[in-house]
């Protein structure tokens, strides 16, 4: 019999300090989700169960070990409580460890963490919803076409508890879209896809308008495609296009660990200018109905909002409490562990809730009217290959389209390279519309001069 | 459990699935990390659970659970079937198969549950103290051991039940440092499914990472443009995988990549033939039944420059006309199968490898990729992590940050000459945010013309 997740935190501290744990902490996690998904391929309709509780036990000598079961009755708990013993016995002892996180005085109110209609809300509708993505296409006969419609609904349970005080329990639910579409080119084939991803904390993402907004950027990218020569000029950029490049190299170089192990290229630049004065970045995992918001983090420590870079000035990196530690930080409230229905197989490290670039004033539309000779990019591909280290970045960029004198013209896909760190001094237009993905909420930004040539 | 499992399919049909079969894994894993010689973790846990799926009018209706009771799995199968009740109809049908039962036993050199964790730490502990020696820039090291162990167990309304034993081994190592102002990091990966044998490569593993420093810290910026290159069998293997091999998975054709409806034309040069084979012994995307219960055979994807050959689930196979080819992989139990490849190379030629360096004035030497990306078009890019010019027929000095990009499938019309040397790599390939063991490879080969992008 499956215990409730409060009473397994407790048993499992309680179980890991008897076997000779000097500090322990359990984590557990129930997580469930309905998801309906349609792709060209298939059609499915899919509900979720998991629950689980992993244990981070140190020994006097401070040797750290971790086990995790997805058995919670006493019998699944004890032995996972064994095992990270164990597990820390083949470890060896850790001088930096900083002990388990304290207990704060009180955690933070998060606006909207739960909806009941996530937990309701019954098949036959979420499906409706994907119909109704699907239908929005016979408006776009041989232009453009959706190649994924996928809706979720997801409620998670998590308990913490160590042997610091640490007690902490929250149910959070989430609803997210993702839609790809697809322009029809004269092959028959496809053009490249045009993701949007949308998020509902509380109720459910805009679904129609996101969805009809991929089919027009699909339709806009649909017959003769104009080829660049090799320039260097504005370059502006999409939300997604913009985090696909900065995940792969200025989110890792503000994680804790990149920094406290010197590979970060930020290691001791806080003070220094690091980006253009209208860049203002901020970790915030209280902004209020925002997907990756929660009132703490998976061991336990406060959310909170931190600025990472004030107008353009390096101020903070992204910590959670051992990492943060090594570096002289307080955790910034960002100890998550990896996934959510599966983070109770792992421990927390520095992880972002969300990184919100803060708004401008320009609307897309006067980004493009500013632009004489540019390009606009929708997405790009290959950016995880980007070098966290030195920032270079090269990518594909498509759907793309030329900007002449403050037209849009349809490209063939062009390649787009320089550093993402002197891409971040360049910023010089900022966009008035905020849009999440994952953890990155961005709005279009325009980068005065990048290199962009074509790629054949 | 087997009778478990029967139940809950005899219980989707008896609720009017047309279709139904459930997926059950239960797994040991361990794992092993080090990091900059101070640190060592060791992280133990059991990964149980299965899936049911279930198809009514054509639409799939999917449960996952943890509670592998007999209960837990028909409660799973009901929830399965109402799930694809609530889709309302759709198109998918699937293709059904002969009955079959079978057990298949892991063929292991070493098991490694026969190593104590404390002897696993040891190596991991030594591996990265010599890592942190290797080279004076090297700062930081990161060593991590992996290892899963148990069993896939698969049951279906056709009739199959199928028992394999997995077992997954790997081992990553990455190196990071600085020299004269220049930051470089290497990662090796390696993986097999015969056990414990990756530390029997630990001097392979020092001297690549030691090699792929060396390079990037010597590595002068390239020359961007249309150049010949020579390809290493593991940077070869990695380009077809990426840029050609999802273009092929049966899901993707139907989505409507490049090559769709294209089988018996002529796609590629004389000289490519392109082989997809799950059945290599101890290779990391060896196994004998996919995740629909499917025998794993060989697929000659081309044969000598002709399309022959798309890659099937169940599903694609019963929608293209052709047969299931064992290509249906999910990551875990929380995931559905998608087409996926296994280990997919290029077949070996006629020519010594000192040849195909001939005759070129100045081109690229690509040993090894970093990772890449393909839209359905078969646009694609792929960044370099070791590579060097080639200036009059010999392999000068290394380049850093070296990208390709073009359309895959004219990279292929330009190969003009295939050596007869041949080696297989590691790899994880990821799709739809899932992440399968593969390995690819072949020969060196030389393309003639092909498209990069650098800092210059």
């Amino acid at each position: 019999m499956s215990l409730n997740l409060v009473d397994a935190v407790l048993l499992a501290v309680k179980y890991a300090t008897r076997l000779g744990a000097s500090e322990a902490e359990a984590y557990a996690v129930k997580a469930r989700s309905l998801e309906a998904t349609w792709r060209p391929s298939s059609a499915y309709s899919m509900r979720y169960a998991e629950q689980g509780l992993g244990i981070r036990v140190a020994l006097n000598d401070k040797r750290i070990g971790f086990a995790y079961t997805s058995k919670l009755d006493p019998s699944g708990i004890a032995e996972a409580a064994e095992k990270a013993v164990k597990a820390a016995k083949a470890s060896k002892p850790d001088p930096y460890w900083p002990g388990l996180p304290e207990p704060p005085d009180s955690y933070p109110k998060v606006r909207n963490a739960y909806d009941p209609l996530h937990s309701r809300v019954a098949p036959s509708k979420l499906y409706e919803h994907v119909s109704e993505i699907l239908v929005l296409q016979e408006n776009y006969k041989e232009r453009a076409k959706i190649v994924l419609a996928s809706m979720e609904c997801s409620v998670e349970e998590r308990a913490i508890a160590s042997s610091n005080g640490v007690h902490a329990h929250v149910l959070e639910s989430l609803s997210v879209l993702g839609v790809a579409a697809a322009s029809i080119e004269e092959n028959g084939a496809s053009g490249p896809m045009v993701e949007v991803v949308g998020y509902g904390k509380p109720g459910m993402p805009p679904y129609k308008r996101l969805a009809t907004m991929a089919l027009d950027w699909a339709s806009r990218y649909h017959g003769a495609k104009e080829r660049a020569e090799p320039i260097t000029c504005s370059v502006i950029f999409s939300p997604k296009a913009l985090a696909e490049i900065l995940e792969s190299t200025l989110v890792r170089a503000l994680d804790a660990e990149i920094v406290a192990r010197k590979r970060s290229p930020l290691t001791g630049k806080l003070g220094e200018e690091i980006a253009a004065p209208i860049v203002t970045l901020v970790d915030d995992g209280l902004a209020p109905d925002k997907a990756m918001s929660t009132p703490f983090d998976d061991e336990g420590c406060p959310s909170k909002r931190t600025v990472l870079i004030e107008k353009g000035v390096l101020k903070s990196y992204i910590a959670d409490h051992y990492w943060g530690s090594r570096i002289g930080m307080e955790c910034t409230g960002n100890g998550f562990r990896e996934g959510t229905a599966t983070s109770y197989q792992s421990t927390p490290r520095p992880t972002p809730t969300n990184l919100v670039l803060e708004k401008g004033d320009a609307s897309l539309e006067e980004m493009i009217a500013e632009t004489r000779r540019g390009v606009l990019v929708l997405d790009v591909r290959g950016a995880h290959t980007a070098l966290m280290e030195t920032g270079t970045f090269n990518v594909v960029a498509a759907p793309a389209w030329l900007i002449i004198d403050g037209e849009l013209k349809p490209a063939e896909p062009v390649m787009i390279y320089g550093s993402a760190y002197e891409l971040l001094k360049a910023v010089d237009m900022i966009g008035k519309e905020h849009v999440q993905f994952g953890s990155m909420v961005l709005p279009w930004v325009r980068v005065e001069k990048l290199n962009v040539t074509p790629q054949s | 459990m087997k009778d478990a499992l029967l139940r809950a399919v005899d219980e989707a049909l008896r609720l009017g699935a047309c279709f139904a079969d459930v997926r059950a894994v239960d797994l040991e894993v361990s794992t092993v990390t080090a990091r900059d010689g101070t640190i060592l973790r060791a992280h133990a846990g059991r990964e149980r659970g299965a899936m049911v799926r279930a198809l009514f009018r054509g639409a799939w209706g999917v449960a996952v659970t943890t509670d592998l009771s007999q209960t837990g799995l028909i409660d799973a199968a009901r929830r399965a079937v109402a799930c694809a009740k609530a889709m309302g109809g759709s198109s998918v049908k699937v293709f059904e198969l002969p009955s079959r039962e079978d057990k298949v036993k892991a063929q292991l050199k070493r098991d490694p549950r026969d190593v104590a964790l404390e002897d696993k730490s040891k190596l991991v502990a030594s591996l990265n103290q010599e890592l942190l020696k290797l080279h004076p820039a090297v700062k930081s090291a990161s060593t991590s051991y992996h290892e899963e162990v148990g069993v896939t167990i698969y049951a279906s309304s056709d009739g199959r039940y199928i028992e394999e034993e997995r077992c997954l081994v790997s081992l990553y190592n990455l190196v990071a440092g600085e020299m004269e102002g220049i930051k470089a990091s290497a990662l090796d990966s390696r993986g097999s499914t015969l056990g414990f044998t990756v530390f029997d490569e630990v001097e392979d593993v020092k001297n690549t990472l030691k090699r792929k420093i060396e390079s990037q810290l010597k590595g002068k910026p390239p020359k961007a443009g249309s150049y010949p290159a020579v390809f290493s069998p593991k940077a070869i293997g990695c380009l077809i995988h990426e840029a050609f091999g999802h273009l092929v998975e049966g899901d993707l054709v139907i989505a409507g990549t490049a090559l769709k409806g294209r089988l018996g034309e002529k796609i590629a040069s004389d000289l490519v033939t392109v082989v997809d084979d799950p059945t290599i012994p101890g290779a990391y995307g060896s196994y004998k039944y996919d995740d629909e219960g499917v025998e794993a055979s060989p697929v000659t994807i081309v044969e000598n420059g002709v399309l022959k050959n798309y890659m099937h689930s169940r599903e694609t196979a019963a929608a293209l006309g052709a047969k299931p080819t064992g290509n249906s992989r999910a990551q875990d139990f929380r995931s559905t199968p998608l087409v996926r490849m296994r280990n997919t190379y290029l077949k070996p030629g006629d020519h010594e490898v000192d040849e195909l360096f001939e005759g070129i004035d100045f081109g690229y030497y690509v040993v090894s990729i970093r990772g890449g990306e393909t839209d359905l078009d078969g646009t694609f890019q792929v960044g370099a992590e070791e590579a060097y010019i080639i200036v009059n027929g010999g392999v000068k000095e290394p380049v850093r940050g070296l990208s390709l990009m073009g359309s895959s499938i004219e990279a292929l019309k330009h190969v003009d000459a295939v050596a007869k040397d041949f080696s297989l790599d590691y790899g994880m390939c990821g799709k739809y945010g899932q992440g399968v063991p593969v390995c690819d490879g072949g020969p060196h080969v030389r393309i003639k013309k092909m498209v990069f992008g650098g800092a210059q």
